[in-house]
């Protein structure tokens, strides 16, 4: 798992990648919003920065074709910024383009390019707005500058940690004459002192005697300092250190805001504290503090929690074997443990969720570059880019989610002709929601075009040999052939979807993730896909069961329901194909012994599970015994291995053994299977 | 030179490079699971990592009545672990590749395909294992 960079430019050149992904995302975010306050000169400030840091770093690292563009970016930029030039669509598009640009250019040098050229259109489109009416500031210079080389503007590592916090002191100091004697200044010290942060110097001369009385050799004065720094109490100490005994200082940390009669006080005694609660401090300021940690260190401490779950399932099994109750004290400790570790469990996963935004971002091109091939205007509106979601899911989801863009862009949205006879916006609307409903986050795709034509994809079905004519579907089964292998809808194919690649690879890839997709269509008001995922993919929730004297897990949210099985009532329908009677119907029957290869014995098979899968097909499911229902850790069997048939992952159990997780689909599979071998006998 | 872990699968004795060993067990039953080819006896768990164990006596085509499982070797070949039954780890001894001997003509198509070559250590005879193709060949 632990990666060490053996090269550590290597690693420093990681990190402005990523600091690159950052910019480039927080560039996308800003342009996207630019068309709306065009007058808004901090968001092209801060565009400005983000060209300028990616520059900085590129010039770094010697990627020169990088500097060139992102030079020329910023140029024109800068005349944004002065004002020569303003800000309206136009050039948020060419902007756009350009972001895109850069997007590729750090993608060819982060895949170990040397070089990129750039398309010569975009940068002519950009140099004309280097000469645009009558410049009024100089363009800049063409050379890059000194400290940009240098990489000195270029922050390589961002991390946000909590500044030191200012603290207010009080210093009553006084001096011996020995300090004089030495030569050394109390001024020396007052300088150290304003150096360290805001001081306020009050002499007290109350000590001072009548003339006659005064000593020339003696020193009378106290010196009242009222210091705020943020330095820490030891750094300060050490300035007095250097002159020992010679001065007397006495510090005082003081609440903030504290009266200054109370630095007059002669002899400093800790202040009564009295909070301050009205004055808010610098630190409170800063909305949230993150540190940048390697997503290695992450997965790790997940791992970690894992065996600390599996150990805890181990100490509990050892209680029950030894009839430890749980009410007693033992039991109680271990179950405060465990409730302990599932918290812990649950803040670590979080610690690994990205927001959705970093998807979501990258669709904004899509949406852009798709409008661009089929000509039509389409409007992108993100809602909830903060949600948050695992990273393992986040990775696999956006693939599925540009094809799903493209395919509302390219067949859902009319071009705006059609819309505007059917009166709608010339533009049409393109919605990307994400939120959080009941443990699961929510994706939605919901454009304003077409919507689905029941009648038209049932023609297409049967005459794609989908389904048989004459076969009745209820409005969501006709939805749901889309997501048939081989269905496409669209006669010629086009430059944007129709790449062969259909909806059924869409299906595919969010299965992995556990995923499920809804359609909620109307005609010619449009069409909302919904992807519903799980929060995370390294813990389920799933009951163990015994079968053919082995342990295994078969995950919750499939278990409709739990039954008794009793043999009496499961009837022969075929060769070695039996029913069983659930509630006021019949469901087929699945013996586990059977995909473990051997032949159920009719005595041992005691429980039934009702499995279902997301398009509500039930099997009866047999297993011999049920031993518990628990949270597992997911371990991925392809990590070490390869995929294997029946269990896409496995856990392991208290005892330290691997139980393996049941697939669900691929028990509908043998199902399936089943039925074709009957179709056979038929024929 | 580099170094390599000597074990046996029955009478006869293997090597492999010691860089590629991560850790050496006691054997114990592994979890089975349906369709998995005859060389392969299951997964085990390791510190939390869910990890195939291999026989490699049957991969190396050694006689089944001398397949005697004492310890478990485990490997690391980019990425993977994957662990492998075997009768006893003997010792580790310095290996020179250029002074492998190529093996027999009539070596069985399995050892000749998983195996570097032979290594005489006086009145010994090692068979250097090739991990990389032994974890193709357990990955079928």
């Amino acid at each position: 798992m632990s990666a060490d960079f053996t090269d550590d430019m290597d690693a420093i050149r990681q990190i402005f990648f990523d600091e690159c992904d950052e910019q480039l995302a927080l560039l996308e975010e800003e342009l996207t919003t630019l068309g709306d306050e065009p007058e808004n000169g901090e968001k092209i400030n801060t565009i400005f920065r983000c060209v300028h840091s990616i520059k900085g770093g590129a010039a770094a690292f010697g990627m020169e074709d990088l500097v060139k563009f992102s030079h020329l970016f910023e140029s024109v930029l800068d005349r944004f910024r002065s004002g020569a030039c303003s800000v309206n669509a136009d050039s948020v598009t060419t902007f756009l383009k350009c972001k895109d640009v850069l997007f590729d250019i750090v993608a060819a040098f982060k895949n170990g390019a040397c070089s990129y050229d750039v398309d010569p259109e975009t940068t002519a489109e950009l140099e004309q707005y280097l000469h645009s009416e009558a410049p009024v500031i100089q363009p800049k210079s063409e050379d890059v500058e000194m400290d940009d080389i240098f990489g000195l503007s270029f922050a390589p590592v961002k991390i946000e940690i909590d500044e030191p916090k200012e603290c207010q002191y009080s210093i009553v100091m006084t001096v011996s004459p020995q300090l004089y004697e030495r030569g050394d200044d109390i001024r020396n010290i007052l300088i150290a002192l304003e150096g360290m942060g805001q001081s306020q110097v009050t002499v007290d001369i109350d000590n001072v005697p009548v003339i006659n009385d005064i000593s020339p050799c003696q020193s009378y004065l106290t010196w009242q300092i009222l210091l705020v720094t943020a330095e820490p109490r030891a750094n300060l100490e050490e300035i007095f250190e250097w002159s020992g005994d010679d001065i007397h200082a006495v510090i005082t940390s003081l609440p903030d805001h504290a009266e200054t009669e109370v630095i007059a006080t002669p002899c400093p005694v800790p202040v009564e504290e009295k909070p301050a609660p009205q004055v808010k401090n610098p630190v409170e300021r800063r909305d949230s503090a993150t540190v940048r940690v390697d997503i290695r260190r992450i997965d790790k401490l997940v791992d970690l929690i894992g065996e600390l779950v599996i150990n805890q399932g181990a100490i509990q099994s050892q209680m029950r074997r030894n009839k430890i109750l749980g009410d007693s004290i033992l039991g109680n400790v271990v179950t405060a443990q465990e409730q302990l570790i599932h918290e812990l469990q649950e803040n670590v996963i979080t610690m690994r969720a990205y927001p959705i935004k970093t998807v979501f971002q990258k669709l904004g091109r899509v949406v852009r570059e798709t409008a661009r091939l089929t000509g039509k205007q389409v409007r992108l509106v993100l809602e909830g880019e903060d949600t948050e979601v695992d990273r393992s899911i986040l990775e696999k989801l956006s693939d599925p989610l540009t094809h799903m863009v493209r395919n509302a862009i390219d067949h859902g949205i009319e071009n705006a002709e059609i819309r505007s006879q059917a009166g709608k916006d010339q533009e049409g609307l393109l919605r990307l929601r994400a939120f959080q409903r009941s443990g699961r986050i929510i994706v939605e795709i919901q454009d304003d075009g077409a919507g689905l034509d029941p009648d038209r994809i049932y023609e297409k079905a049967v005459e794609k040999k989908i389904i048989e004519k004459g076969q009745r579907l209820d409005r969501e089964e006709i939805y749901s052939l889309i997501f048939e292998p081989g269905f496409s809808t669209v006669a010629e194919v086009t430059d944007v979807s129709g790449r062969g690649v259909g909806m059924d690879v869409v299906k595919q890839s969010l299965q992995q993730i556990n995923g499920r997709v809804f359609i909620i269509s109307s005609k010619g008001k449009g069409t909302t896909f919904s992807i519903s995922l799980p929060f995370t993919l390294s813990v389920i929730e799933g009951i163990i069961f015994k079968a053919e004297g082995q342990d295994f897990v078969v995950p919750v949210n499939n278990v409709s329901e739990t039954i008794i099985y009793d043999t009496r009532k499961a009837f022969h329908i075929g060769e070695g194909k039996y029913g069983y009677p659930y509630r006021d119907g019949y469901l087929s029957v699945i013996y586990a012994a059977e995909i473990l290869g051997s032949v159920p014995d009719g005595k041992s098979q005691k429980i039934c599970f009702v499995i279902e899968n997301e398009n509500d097909e039930k099997m009866a499911f047999i297993v011999d015994k049920i031993i518990d229902h628990s949270r597992f850790v997911v371990k991925n069997l392809e990590e070490n291995y390869r995929k294997i048939a029946c269990f896409s992952t496995a856990t392991i159990l208290g005892d330290g053994n691997v139980a393996f997780i049941l697939d669900v689909e691929f028990l509908f599979g043998e199902l399936l299977k089943k039925r074709e071998s009957l179709l056979e006998e038929k024929v | 030179m580099e170094k390599a872990l000597v074990f046996s699968l029955g009478d006869q004795e293997f090597s492999v490079q010691i860089s590629a060993v991560k850790e050496i067990k006691e054997w114990a039953k592994a979890t089975p699971f349906p369709a998995a080819p005859s060389f392969v006896e299951g997964v085990v768990n390791v510190r939390g990592a869910v990890i195939p164990l291999v026989d490699m006596a049957q991969m190396m085509g050694v006689a089944e009545e001398a397949r005697e499982k004492k310890a478990i070797i485990f490997l690391k070949n980019e990425t993977k672990i994957i662990g492998f039954s075997v009768t006893n780890v003997t010792d580790i001894s310095d290996v020179d590749e250029a002074e492998f001997k190529s093996l027999p003509e009539l070596s069985s198509d399995n050892l000749k395909y998983f195996s570097n070559g032979i290594q005489s250590l006086g009145d010994r005879m090692i068979f250097s294992v090739n991990v990389s193709s032994l974890f193709e060949g357990s990955l079928q």
